[in-house]
């Protein structure tokens, strides 16, 4: 199939098919992420889809030397932070948004679990969502791509745009927040 | 306790150091929506810029003027050279069709200004070839936004 770059470098010169493996090989780990980062199904599809194109429309001035991960979920993140502003002014009125969340348990793709297995699964699942929306965005962006993206804490600060060291902070204070808030959530 | 901060592997390849990572290794991923790469890659699609090549629309426009030029020349052709008369005469006597079909034929063959009318059909179809050919969906090029990444 090829690197990502190869495949960027493809999709630039116009063969939309290697965009769509581009698409195919980061679709779980982009929608994963704008979902941890918003914690709604329709407005992660959302920022995720958007993202993908903005990529696209990116292709002929990115710099293909570096590599294109971070920069995709970077984008991603730009996209998520937005949505989060947009719907904190639609939501000033509104209440929280927490009871859009659609029931974890309900979207798991899964065989034919037991239902006290999907119960319990789905609590473990609502508790680990709720404690990363718990911390503040600069955290939670950290915790999302480390759980959800499988980066390195080097491309994890490319994408963020910080340095790694710092990355590396975040995500040690984030630990911390993480699990204070598991207990004030158990 | 920090468990793999210090690793530079990717979340996901090393053994979760500590609770957290351990917790959170029991995150499930959710399947994106159906149709999810679908609808990107038709947004793709869209979003590909239209190229409109000049040489196709020289002659697209040849070509219109040469469809313009043919029909009136066909048209002055089809009045001067009677075969409305001959029209008229068929509609009013249609015995004569029926008594004499060949010298009919022969009649309407002779009218009709072959010429022009296939001067006109071959500049339409030269019309049509170019309208395709002048306006396509191309390869994305450097005229696109970059966001903030940019070579």
């Amino acid at each position: 199939m090829g690197t990502d770059e190869a495949l960027a470098r493809r999709a630039r010169e116009g063969d939309e098919a290697a965009f769509a493996a581009l698409v195919e090989r980061y679709q779980n780990s982009v929608f994963n992420f704008a979902y941890r980062m918003l914690g709604d199904y329709d407005d992660a599809s959302d920022a995720a889809q958007s993202g993908f194109v903005q990529l696209y429309l990116s292709l002929p001035g990115l710099d293909l030397e570096r590599p294109l991960k971070p920069w995709l979920f970077r984008i991603i993140r730009n996209r998520c932070i937005d949505a989060m502003r947009q719907k904190r002014t639609v939501s000033l009125s509104a209440g929280p948004d927490d009871d859009e969340t659609p029931a974890i348990g309900d979207q798991l793709a899964d065989a034919d679990p037991l239902p006290e297995e999907v119960i319990e699964r789905a609590d473990v699942q609502q508790l680990l969502s709720a404690a990363i929306r718990r911390l503040p965005e600069r955290y939670r962006d950290v915790v999302a791509l480390r759980y959800t993206s499988d980066m390195t804490f080097g491309e994890l600060a490319e994408a963020l745009g910080i340095p790694e060291n710092t990355a590396r902070i975040h995500f040690h204070r984030a630990k911390t927040l993480l699990r204070q808030a598991l207990r004030d959530l158990l | 306790m920090d468990g793999d901060l210090r690793s530079d592997e990717p979340a996901g390849a090393v053994e979760r150091g500590d609770d957290i990572d351990r917790l959170y290794s029991r995150w499930e991923a959710l399947p994106p929506p159906r149709g999810f790469s679908d609808a990107i890659m038709s947004v793709v699609s869209e979003s590909r810029p239209l190229h409109l090549s000049p040489a196709w629309l020289a002659v697209g426009l040849f070509s219109l003027l040469v469809v313009l030029a043919c029909s009136y020349v066909a048209g002055q052709a089809l009045v001067g050279g009677g075969l409305l008369d001959l029209a008229g005469a068929f509609a009013a006597d249609v015995s004569v069709v029926t008594a004499v079909p060949g010298e009919v034929l022969l009649a309407l063959t002779d009218a009709v200004p072959w010429v022009e009318c296939a001067g006109a059909v071959l500049a339409i179809m030269v019309l049509r070839l170019s309208l395709q050919r002048a306006g396509r969906r191309v390869r994305i090029s450097s005229s696109l936004p970059t966001g903030d990444r940019v070579a």
